[in-house]
């Protein structure tokens, strides 16, 4: 879908056009989903909060200016500000970029492994989870990442080398028992 | 027991990236439904709106009707008004009327 035809079909679906909204809506929505989804690590809330960029694009549809980027990065950023606004709801005294929360091992090798990856990031630290996913899943370079979290490229690469020293830790378990699980048997 | 190595990490990242997350079924009938009650809201604000703006317009219109009719009716009055030729004759009052 090119430019021309997203802007022509938001600016229809905010006229009222149910099925320009649902074209736009099924084009963005796993991209949009997936992103929340890795961001919060909960599904209820990754869909309130993909449903709501969407919503709030229609209230508002000239906040989105095709010149400074695509309708992708723009929902992506309305995510990214949802997931952080959930942080601070939910997660008052947890520190954005200290040292998490309890986890549990047994949960975690119990888990199948796209879950139990999830469950993983989902005890970094808001910000090096931010990092992480937004390096590993959504391919954004450094300094795309650092324009998105307003900070310096330096402070994105020292994030995701902790958040990835912390998950070599975590999922070393996983990775053992994956290992047994398809070893050939005699 | 020994951290991941690099390539461990990234191999189970690559594999988790194959199974993304999966919106749940009726997602999509919710989401639509919101986009149903927003549209709604956003049209039920805008005809309170105008319905507001109608009323306002009548107020004033009727205001400047009646305020017409006002000064019709004054003029109407002020024209019927004639000076009145015959005198009083009470007996008694103008005498009254020089002792003071």
């Amino acid at each position: 879908m090119t430019v021309e035809e997203e802007s022509r079909l938001l600016k229809r679906a905010a006229g009222g056009q149910t099925e320009a909204f649902r074209m736009l809506f099924e084009h963005h929505r796993d991209a949009v989903f997936r992103l929340a989804y890795r961001l919060t690590g909960a599904q209820q809330v990754a869909e309130d909060a993909t449903q709501e960029c969407f919503l709030a694009l229609l209230r508002h549809p000239d906040r989105f200016d095709a010149r400074r980027g695509t309708l992708r990065q723009y929902l992506s950023g309305a995510v990214r500000n949802l997931a952080r606004q959930h942080y601070h709801a939910s997660a008052r005294e947890v520190p954005l970029d200290e040292e998490p929360l309890h986890f549990e091992i047994e949960e975690l090798i119990s888990r199948d492994l796209s879950a139990a990856v999830q469950d993983a990031i989902g005890t970094l630290p808001p910000l090096q989870r931010e990092a992480i996913v937004l390096f590993e899943f959504e391919e954004m370079s450094l300094d795309e990442i650092a324009g998105a979290s307003g900070c310096d490229a330096g402070t994105v690469k020292s994030r995701l080398h902790r958040a990835r020293a912390r998950l070599k830790r975590l999922l070393a378990p996983y990775w053992d028992r994956e290992r047994v699980c398809h070893e050939p048997t005699e | 027991m020994n951290p991941l190595n690099d390539d461990q990490l990234n191999e189970l990242l690559r594999r988790s990236k194959e199974e993304p997350p999966q919106v749940s079924a009726g997602f999509n009938a919710r989401v639509m439904q919101a986009y149903q009650r927003q549209l709604t809201s956003s049209h039920f604000h805008w005809r309170r709106l105008l319905a507001s703006a109608a009323l306002i317009l009548v107020g004033v219109a009727a205001d400047r009707a009646l305020l017409i009719t006002r000064a019709d009716s004054v003029v109407t009055d002020r024209a019927t008004v004639h000076p009145c030729t015959n005198s009083l004759n009470v007996p008694g009052l103008e005498k009254q009327e020089h002792q003071r």
